[in-house]
């Protein structure tokens, strides 16, 4: 069965930009979501295999959108794509539970990377 | 076709791929002086618009709390294939938080007190990382190389002569990347403009176009 992505980012072409790179390393169903409260709604409809999260949004931002996820779902499996390289932000998600941070812009052996350590491939 | 003759309109979709390189580069920006001033820094979601020179003015008030009539600011023009303004805008009356933030305040020995050449000298630290690495990750993402002009700081001048300054025609529409930041614990929040001139909008376009050609 084809393994669920789910992308909530706010730039439509920032998710352009990681799907075409997740489209380089295997076939997944992706599914997208433009902020973190519509990324949690989405979350519990799809409960993806992976969520690939990122920091700065309206509406709700990902830290929120991590934690409101993580709260009632310990296990589930998040990697940020952020643009925020701060070594405090870093800290701030992987403490939050994430398995993995991606910088933005994504490039294919970063992805692949996260995604191993995600045990998707 | 000679890059004159080429399409000089920014599109939605330009614009939409341009706020990712602002955002990423700001990304940049906002690593490096966090790391300079081991203070946290807050990004904002990037805005990218096309305006005029009298719009400016109207942007900062509505953007940045405390605008009013007079500002801080460091300028910073650079060239090349890409030609901005750069500016860091602050409200006035700051640059005693500024100079906090940037622990330069340990230099007042030297300077006796705080005192406008400081807030000068400081305002130009400031910019200097933040307009450099925000303008280069830009120019590296866009593969471009830019030459910059020499930084100038300003203390507690009224906004239209800040704005006046900037290297821009008052007739051009000019392309706005706006981003806000603010500082962990800190009572300031400034606003970083960079204008693009209309003469770069061909050249930007082709380069949008490249940067995303390797995520088809």
């Amino acid at each position: 069965m084809t393994k669920k992505i789910l992308i909530i980012d706010d730039s439509g072409v920032s998710r352009r930009m990681l799907k075409s790179t997740i489209g380089k390393i295997d076939d997944f169903e992706i599914i997208e979501a433009a902020d973190g409260k519509a990324g949690v709604t989405k979350y519990w409809e799809c409960r993806p295999d992976v969520t690939f999260m990122d920091l700065t949004m309206p509406v709700m931002d990902g830290y929120e959108a991590i934690k409101l996820i993580k709260e009632r779902d310990p296990a589930a499996v998040i990697i940020v794509g952020t643009a925020d390289i701060q070594t405090k932000s870093i800290q701030r998600v992987l403490d939050l539970g994430v398995v993995a941070v991606v910088n933005k812009p994504f490039q294919v052996d970063q992805v692949r990377d996260a995604l191993n350590k995600a045990a998707l491939i | 076709m000679d890059i004159q003759e080429k399409d000089q309109t920014l599109g939605a979709e330009d614009l939409e791929i341009l706020q990712e390189v602002m955002n990423i580069a700001f990304g940049r920006a906002a690593a490096d002086l966090a790391k300079f001033i081991n203070i946290f820094v807050k990004l904002s979601v990037p805005h990218i618009s096309l305006i005029s020179k009298s719009e400016i003015s109207e942007t900062l008030r509505s953007e940045l709390e405390g605008m009013d009539q007079n500002v801080s600011v460091v300028r910073q023009d650079f060239w090349g294939d890409l030609t901005c303004s750069a500016v860091l805008f602050f409200p006035a009356h700051t640059e005693n938080e500024i100079i906090s933030i940037m622990g330069t305040d340990e230099l007042n020995v030297e300077f006796n007190e705080i005192s406008t050449s400081l807030a000068q000298e400081t305002l130009l630290e400031l910019g200097n990382i933040l307009i450099g690495a925000c303008a280069g990750k830009i120019a590296q993402l866009l593969e471009t190389n830019v030459s910059f002009s020499p930084p100038f700081a300003a203390i507690n001048e009224p906004m239209g002569e800040a704005i006046e300054q900037m290297d821009i025609h008052e007739s051009d529409q000019i392309l706005s990347l706006q981003t806000q930041f603010s500082f962990e614990e800190r009572n300031l929040s400034g606003l970083l403009i960079i204008a693009g001139q209309k003469s770069s909008f061909a050249w930007i376009k082709e380069a949008l176009t490249k940067f995303m050609a390797q995520y088809e």
